[in-house]
C-alpha cells in the first residue's frame, strides 16, 4: 500500500497530511485565522502568500510526525478546486513538481470529494448515504451511493453556513472568526426569542441560502437595539440548523436513505448535532481534525484515486486550479475495484 | 560526466511567458525553452519541464540547484514558479535561490557590455523597471545592476539614459539558474 502525502491550500488553511491504507499518519494544519482577523475576513492575495510562505514547512512537519522519509512517499496530491484560484495554485503547483521530481504519480483531488472520503474514514461509514458539508466556504448536500456514484443533490445559492456564522457575529461584535463565539453565546439564549425566517422553507428541492437570513438578523438589531445579544445568537444559530436539518430529512425521504455523514466546521455545533438526530437521521461525525479543511482528507480522497490517476499522468501533471470546480469533473475516474 | 558535476535549472513565471533553462557552471547553457503561456504557467509548467530534460537528454535527478525568478511581475505568476521550485527543491533534495525576473528579462535582449532597462507592465500606466549592465565576457550571466527593481510610471522609465530597453519578449532563464551560486532567498517580490 502506497503512502500518499496530500495537500489542501484551498482557503485560510495550509494542510498537509500523510495516509497509509486508510490510516492517517500525520495532518498537520497552519492556520491563518490570526492573519486574517483584522480585515475581518479571508483575504484572496494574503492568503496566496502566506500559503507559500509555510507550505513547504508544513511539509516537512507532516513528514516528521509521520515518521516516514520522503524517499517512501508512493504518490503526491492537491487539492485544485473549488476554492481561492491563487491559494489552490500554490498547493497544486507545489505538490505536482513534488510528484514529478520524486518520479512517483500526482493525484489532482476535488476539495469536497476530499471532505466526503474524510467523513467516511472518521466515521466508519460505507456508501450509500446523506453526505452535509457546512463550513466557512461551502454547503452542499450528496448522495454518496458509491465511490464512482458522488450526485449533489442541493448547494447553498449564496453563503455559506459557517460564512452566515461569521458575519452574524460581526454583527454582535464578536471578532472573526466569529462562528464558535456565536454557539458560545447562543448556549445562555432563548432560542425562540427573536423570530426570523427559516430559509428556503417550503421549496421542493435542496438548496440553501443563508443570505437573507443573515440580513434579518442585521435589520432586527437596527430596528430592535436593546434586544440580548444572546437571544439573537440562540434564535439565529437555531434557525440555521432548523434549516440544515429540513433541507437534510427531505432529502432522505427523498432518497429513502436514513444515514447522513456531516463534515465542515459546522458539524461541530451542539444543536446541529440534536437537529439531526431529531430529525430520526442515523448521523455520523466525524473527529474536528478530520472534518475541518486538512491535508490527510485530500490524501485519503487520492487512495481511491491512485491507480487510475497512475495510468493518467499526462493529464494529472497538466492540471489546472479551477475555482468552482464542479464535482462531476473532479480528476481522473476510479479504478475498477 | 556524474553527479559531482553542478548542473541548475533557471525557472521562470513572473511574464506572459514560461521561460526554462538548465545551465551549468562548466558547460554553460546546456537547454533552453521560453514558450509564451499567457496565463497559464501552472497547468504547463511541469510538461514543459519534462520536455526539456528530454530534449537534454538529462535526467532531472542530476541537478544540483534551483533558481526561481521572484519577479518582480505577475504575483500569482510568480508564486507558481516559486511553490513548483520549493516542489522540486524538496524531492531533489538541492539548494533553491532566488533571482531577478527584469534580470532574466534583460539578458533576453542585451548584447555583452550593453547598459539597457527591463521593463514589465505593471498596469495602470506603470511599469516594473530596472537598469542592468551586461559583463563583457558573453558567458558571464549575471548582470550587473546599475537601478534595483522599483514600479514606477511609464513616462519616468522612458528617461533611463541606456543603450537599449527591453519589453514583450521572454525572459532568459538561464539568468535565473546561473544566480543559484549567489544563494539569493527565494522570496516573493511584491511592489
Amino acid at each position: 500500500m502506497a503512502i500518499v502525502l496530500g495537500i489542501d491550500t484551498s482557503c485560510d488553511d495550509t494542510g498537509v497530511g500523510v495516509v497509509e491504507g486508510g490510516r492517517v499518519l500525520a495532518n498537520e494544519v497552519e492556520s491563518q485565522t490570526a492573519l486574517h482577523a483584522r480585515f475581518g475576513g479571508v483575504v484572496p492575495e494574503q492568503a496566496s502568500r502566506e500559503h507559500l510562505s509555510v507550505l513547504d514547512g508544513v511539509v516537512e512537519r507532516a513528514l516528521r510526525a509521520a515518521g516516514v522519509d520522503l524517499a517512501e512517499i508512493g504518490a503526491v496530491a492537491a487539492t485544485r478546486g473549488p476554492g481561492l484560484v491563487g491559494a489552490l495554485l500554490v498547493g497544486l503547483s507545489y505538490g505536482k513538481a513534488l510528484a514529478w521530481g520524486l518520479g512517483i504519480p500526482f493525484v489532482p483531488v476535488h476539495h469536497l470529494e476530499a471532505h466526503i472520503a474524510a467523513a467516511v474514514s472518521g466515521s466508519g461509514q460505507t456508501p450509500p448515504f446523506l453526505c452535509l458539508i457546512a463550513s466557512g466556504g461551502h454547503t452542499s448536500l450528496f448522495v454518496v451511493r458509491d465511490w464512482d456514484a458522488i450526485e449533489q443533490l442541493g448547494r447553498s445559492r449564496d453563503d455559506a453556513a459557517g460564512e452566515a456564522f461569521d458575519k452574524v457575529a460581526r454583527l454582535l461584535g464578536l471578532g472573526y472568526p466569529g462562528g464558535p463565539a456565536l454557539a458560545a453565546l447562543a448556549e445562555r439564549g432563548d432560542d425562540r426569542a427573536v423570530p426570523l425566517p427559516v430559509p428556503m422553507r417550503g421549496q421542493q428541492g435542496f438548496d440553501f441560502s443563508f443570505s437573507g437570513l443573515k440580513t434579518a438578523v442585521a435589520v432586527t438589531l437596527e430596528r430592535e437595539p436593546d434586544l440580548r445579544p444572546e437571544d439573537v445568537a440562540a434564535s439565529f444559530e437555531r434557525t440555521v440548523v432548523e434549516s440544515l436539518a429540513d433541507v437534510t430529512r427531505r432529502a432522505a425521504a427523498h432518497t429513502g436513505l436514513t444515514r447522513v455523514v456531516v463534515a465542515g466546521g459546522v458539524a461541530a455545533n451542539r444543536r446541529l448535532r440534536t437537529a439531526i438526530a431529531a430529525a430520526g437521521l442515523e448521523a455520523a461525525f466525524p473527529p474536528p481534525a478530520l472534518a475541518t479543511d486538512n491535508g490527510a482528507m485530500v490524501a485519503l480522497a487520492a487512495e481511491r484515486r491512485l491507480a487510475a490517476a497512475a495510468g493518467r499522468q499526462a493529464e494529472a501533471l497538466g492540471t489546472d486550479a479551477v475555482p468552482y470546480l464542479p464535482l462531476a469533473a473532479a480528476g481522473t475516474p476510479k479504478a475498477p475495484s | 560526466m556524474g553527479r559531482v558535476s553542478r548542473l541548475y535549472l533557471g525557472i521562470d513565471t513572473a511574464t506572459p511567458f514560461l521561460s526554462l533553462a538548465l545551465w551549468s557552471p562548466d558547460r554553460g547553457v546546456v537547454a533552453e525553452a521560453r514558450h509564451e503561456v499567457g496565463r497559464d504557467h501552472a497547468a504547463r509548467i511541469v510538461p514543459e519541464l519534462q520536455r526539456l530534460f528530454d530534449r537534454a537528454r538529462t535526467d532531472a535527478a542530476s541537478v544540483t540547484g534551483v533558481g526561481v525568478g521572484v519577479g518582480p511581475g505577475s504575483y500569482t505568476g510568480v508564486r507558481v514558479g516559486l511553490a513548483t521550485a520549493q516542489g522540486l527543491a524538496r524531492a531533489w533534495q538541492v539548494p533553491i535561490a532566488g533571482a531577478s525576473s527584469l534580470a532574466a528579462l534583460a539578458l533576453a535582449g542585451l548584447a555583452p557590455g550593453e547598459r539597457g532597462a527591463a521593463l514589465l507592465d505593471a498596469r495602470r500606466g506603470n511599469v516594473y523597471a530596472a537598469v542592468f549592465r551586461r559583463p563583457d565576457d558573453p558567458t558571464d550571466l549575471r548582470l550587473e545592476v546599475l537601478r534595483p527593481p522599483g514600479k514606477l510610471a511609464r513616462s519616468e522609465a522612458a528617461a533611463f539614459d541606456v543603450d537599449r530597453v527591453v519589453e514583450g519578449v521572454a525572459p532568459d532563464a538561464s539568468a535565473t539558474a546561473a544566480a543559484v551560486g549567489l544563494a539569493a532567498p527565494a522570496e516573493a517580490v511584491y511592489l
